[in-house]
């Protein structure tokens, strides 16, 4: 027993300092989560960022009051920080004039036009022709004015006058504000959530496919026998596991540090970033737990795979079954962010290979209650438990293979030999 | 009490027979060859006595003992395939193996020093395994078998791919070990590199033992009826000629077997009539020649 436990000490360090020593190390502690900031926000970023330049668009409409009506909506609408539009009136309604402006779009002498006829506006259907029609920030903007232009002429038109219709459409915002103090809200919530997932996502796929990678280097470069002289298979596993997951837990200690570091700084600043993300203790705790959890199931996966195969261009053809379930779990997230208490969300939340990524986000939305956590983790620490002992005896036999890759009975075969 | 005890020892892969019903014994402080072609089950046999495999049936005692990982602190293992990890240095690796058979940082990292002084490989100390030349991987890996002073050695294929002075060093250091009591055990298929070095062997072929014994006595048994020589001209007189068993042809240089109750005189004779003669010797077979001697007939 104290030469199992020298053993793994030995291989955990020797894990551990190898990699620590990487340059590759440092460059994904700080590229995991800048990249993840930018797949979350910068999407969102590019969407409502002003293109610039002027943009040229026609009312074509035979009814002149609804024309005035729509251009003072859509200035109205217009604020400070977004695109500058001209609008122009058309009153010439004819199929001629249809084509005509349609050539003008094609040439790129306009850049779109709105067909508001009275016929259109009785129909409830309106034409807005542009080149593009992936603008939604443009045509959020059409719409709310047109929306407005024609619910004051349908007002007007039905004999009431003298009525404050600017008060009577005014905008009521609606704003989602959580029961239990201290989370933070909506929007900001929201990219949180998505970053400290997609963080999390990241950091076990990446260190639980590292563990994949090592198995095969040490078959590869035949290391492997001279380490079996003087380990066994599962202390050898075991080590690499854990040296390989304590790399990961350093890289949560620094991340964790630079958060810290940053809202200590923020605060300083009185600014509203410090506010609007939220990061807690307990988040943090949770995040490490599920960060343990998760790499512990997918590594161990991992490390059997790593024994099976015997090139990189194997190990990254079978490689898909560790990142599957992963992959199924962050397609699930939306749903989750949506209805976190749903029943299929209770359920998935509740799946171990699905827990890391989809409980998480449930603790991170709302509270989920205490006892769906407490067996969510329980079932996690089983089915590590299982998995675990599978894997070591795949792994075991599979670290002296060599050549072809096993087949499905035949792995099994090894599984069930004792 | 035997360093090495293998009774009756079998071990399949998928109904592939390895190593079938394999018996033998290592006396202490001797040197054992176990010999075999390619495939022969040699590398099997090493793995079950060291554990990392274990027998379908059969026992493998070491020191007296049945297996124990225990066993193991007093082993030393040289494997065929060579491997190191790539990126550490030769100074961390040697000192984690070190550790890994038991020994205290310091007193691996004092031992690391002197074999690499010996070996003379100490200013590589630093490097890195990979800007390492194979031959120096080989090196290290021949150090790190020994580091933890180990009573029983096994080398599989130690000298394949060293230069001939490194050869000579390491099997210098071998023949130290063995004056200092050690049990070796040499693993190999090329069995001129060490014929003069066992005092006995187990030859192997498809698994099983087909010759065991004290070297001396296997190579008396098979007689001086091998003759080698040295010729000019053609070599026709080897063809249909009754007192020639069998023959291995260099062109100006061939070893013959003798057919059974031939004269060497007459063979002389013989080849003198055809072709000048520069060397005639009578000579004991060489191992390989037995090898081959007795895997063909085993297969014929």
């Amino acid at each position: 027993m104290p030469e199992t436990l020298r053993n793994i000490g030995l291989i955990i360090r020797r894990e551990y300092l190898q990699r620590l020593r990487t340059r590759a190390f440092w460059v994904m502690t700080f590229l995991i989560p800048a990249m993840m900031a930018g797949f979350t926000l910068l999407p969102s970023k590019l969407m409502t960022m002003k293109v610039g330049g002027l943009k040229r668009i026609t009312v074509v409409s035979d009814d002149a009051q609804l024309t005035e009506g729509f251009k003072e909506q859509f200035a109205a609408k217009g604020s400070a920080g977004s695109e500058q539009y001209m609008v122009e009136p058309d009153s010439i309604a004819t199929d001629a004039e249809l084509q005509r402006l349609k050539t003008e779009v094609a040439n790129k002498k306009l850049d779109g036009f709105v067909w508001l006829t009275k016929d259109a506006v009785t129909s409830g259907k309106v034409n807005f022709y542009t080149r593009s029609t992936a603008d939604f920030e443009m045509q959020e903007r059409l719409s709310q004015a047109l929306f407005r232009a024609v619910v004051r002429q349908r007002v007007l038109s039905s004999g009431a006058t003298h009525v404050d219709l600017d008060n009577l459409l005014k905008r009521v915002q609606l704003d989602a504000v959580p029961v239990e103090a201290g989370k933070s809200t909506g929007i900001a919530l929201f990219f949180t959530t998505l970053l400290l997932v997609m963080v999390l996502y990241m950091t076990v796929i990446v260190h639980g496919v590292a563990v994949m990678r090592s198995v095969l280097e040490e078959k590869t470069s035949r290391v492997m026998e001279v380490m079996l002289a003087t380990v066994t298979p599962k202390e050898l596993m075991a080590g690499k596991m854990i040296g390989v997951g304590a790399v990961g837990l350093t890289q949560i200690a620094v991340w964790a540090m630079v958060a810290l570091l940053l809202k200590g700084f923020a605060m300083a600043q009185a600014s509203a970033m410090g506010e609007s993300v939220h990061l807690s203790l307990t988040l943090g705790i949770y995040f490490t737990i599920f960060y343990v959890l998760g790499f512990m199931l997918y590594s161990s996966m991992s490390a059997a795979l790593g024994a099976m195969v015997n090139s990189d261009e194997e190990a990254q053809q079978l490689s898909f079954v560790v990142v599957m379930p992963i992959v199924i779990a962050v397609m699930f997230m939306m749903f989750i962010f949506r209805a976190p208490s749903a029943p299929l969300s209770v359920v998935l939340s509740l799946i171990p290979f699905f827990a890391p990524i989809l409980m998480f986000m449930r603790i991170m939305v709302e509270q989920p209650p205490m006892w769906q956590i407490a067996l969510c983790i329980a079932l996690m620490v089983a089915t590590i438990y299982v998995v675990v002992n599978i894997s070591a005896r795949i792994y075991r036999v599979g670290i002296l293979m060599y050549g072809k890759r096993p087949t499905l009975p035949e792995i099994i075969k090894w599984v069930k030999y004792a | 009490m035997s360093t090495v005890e293998l009774q009756q020892v079998r071990k399949s892969y998928n109904r592939v027979v390895a190593v079938d019903d394999l018996s033998f014994t290592i006396a202490p402080g001797t040197i054992f060859g176990l010999l075999g072609p390619n495939g022969a089950g040699k590398t099997s046999t090493i793995r079950m006595m060291i554990g990392i495999t274990l027998p379908d049936s059969g026992v493998v005692r070491l020191f007296g003992s049945p297996f124990c990982r225990k066993h193991l602190q007093r082993v030393g293992y040289l494997p065929e395939e060579r491997g190191l990890y790539k990126k550490m240095k030769v100074n961390e690796h040697l000192v984690l193996l070190g550790r890994l058979h038991g020994l205290s940082a310091a007193e691996a990292s004092r031992r690391v020093h002197q074999w690499c002084e010996r070996l003379e490989i100490a200013e590589k100390l630093e490097k890195k395994v990979e800007e390492l030349s194979k031959g120096m991987q080989q090196k290290i890996q021949f150090i790190a078998a020994l580091l933890h002073d180990p009573d029983f050695i096994i080398m599989d294929e130690p000298f394949s791919g060293l230069d001939p002075v490194n050869t000579v060093l390491l099997k210098d250091v071998l023949l130290e070990m063995k004056r200092a009591g050690k049990t070796i055990l040499f693993s190999t298929h090329q069995m001129e590199q060490v014929e003069r070095l066992c005092d006995s062997i187990t030859l192997i072929d498809g698994g099983r033992a087909v010759l065991q014994g004290d070297l001396r006595q296997i190579k008396s048994r098979y007689g001086r009826n091998n003759v080698h020589i040295e010729y000019e001209g053609n070599g026709d007189f080897l063809q249909k000629n009754a007192l020639v068993g069998s023959y291995n042809n260099f062109g100006n240089y061939v070893e013959v077997r003798l057919a059974p109750g031939a004269d060497a005189q007459e063979l002389l004779r013989s080849v003198a009539a055809h072709s000048r003669v520069n060397k005639f010797e009578l000579v004991e077979p060489s191992l390989e020649q037995i090898f081959i001697e007795v895997v063909g007939k085993n297969n014929a």
